[in-house]
């Protein structure tokens, strides 16, 4: 598995990699960036909450990224890929287990 | 009444033959993905205690939703505690011993006192210790069960984890 390094938490479901990432999907169409939306989250871009607890566990640690899916008609600037993060063979999204869909509806902030 | 607790006695001592070598070959067999999975929980243990910990020292922003946070994330850390414990082979190993040596102490007690060396004869007493027996080798199925799904559990996040079944994005060239 091949690893990257985060160096930077851009919001809560985005983040930067060093070095960048290179992917060719099925159609031949290549795409490198080194920004990455996290696959699969239920969380707001703007929860600083969850953007700090992603901080704490993502910075300057390895992660491999799996499962990558094109962002089609992203807005510019914008991440054109997500992906699964894994760090120690657990996927991110394990961290966060108020957010996923089935306690979302159970947890209320004023 | 009397070919039932027979019966029941054979049943017993038939899972004890049958637990030594089962876990004989089921050990070192599974040994690899139990380690695999002992160390996943650990570093998710390590991480989960590293946000709580973070999260205190942010408590002055976000307080409502540290409390609610952590008590979901202590929530994973237990439940990650507990599958280590049942990945302890020696552990596991001695639960299931203990309850089912225990469940034959009480059945040769069940018998002892049928016999003519006990002078008394109180029904209540050999009723309670074949109920205790019961509940005895109930509690070792239960503990064997835990064993075979956690087993089960260790060996498909290995084949899970396999590299060929995932797409990973490659490195930019520079």
């Amino acid at each position: 598995m091949i690893n990257f390094r985060i160096i930077e938490i851009i919001d809560a479901n985005t983040i930067k990699v060093e070095p960048g990432w290179s992917f060719t999907d099925t159609s031949g169409r290549e795409f490198s960036d080194n920004k990455v939306k996290i696959l699969g989250s239920n969380i707001s871009p703007s929860d600083e909450y969850a953007k700090h607890r992603l901080s704490s566990l993502l910075i300057n640690r390895d992660v491999e990224l799996v499962n990558p899916k094109i962002i089609e008609n992203n807005v510019n600037g914008a991440p054109v890929i997500a992906c699964n993060v894994i760090v120690d063979k657990t996927d991110i999204s394990y961290y966060f287990p108020e957010y996923s869909s089935k306690t979302k509806r159970e947890v209320e902030y004023h | 009444m009397k070919e039932t607790v027979d019966l029941y006695a054979k049943l017993v001592i038939g899972t004890f033959s049958f637990i030594g070598p089962s876990f004989t070959l089921l050990i070192p067999l599974f040994y690899a993905a139990i380690e695999k999975f002992r160390e996943k929980h650990e570093s998710q243990i390590k991480n989960l205690q590293k946000i709580i910990q973070d999260s205190m020292l942010k408590e002055g922003n976000f307080v409502q939703q540290i409390e609610v946070g952590s008590k979901f994330l202590k929530a994973k850390v237990k439940a990650n505690k507990k599958e280590l414990n049942l990945l302890d082979p020696k552990r596991q190993i001695r639960r299931l011993f203990r309850s089912l040596f225990g469940a034959i102490l009480l059945i040769i007690f069940y018998y002892f006192q049928k016999s003519h060396f006990w002078p008394y004869n109180y029904q209540a007493i050999r009723v309670t210790s074949i109920a205790l027996s019961i509940l005895s080798f109930l509690y070792c199925l239960h503990v064997l069960w835990q064993i075979f799904c956690t087993i089960i559990k260790a060996k498909s996040e290995e084949e899970k984890a396999k590299p060929s079944r995932n797409i990973s994005l490659k490195q930019k060239k520079l």
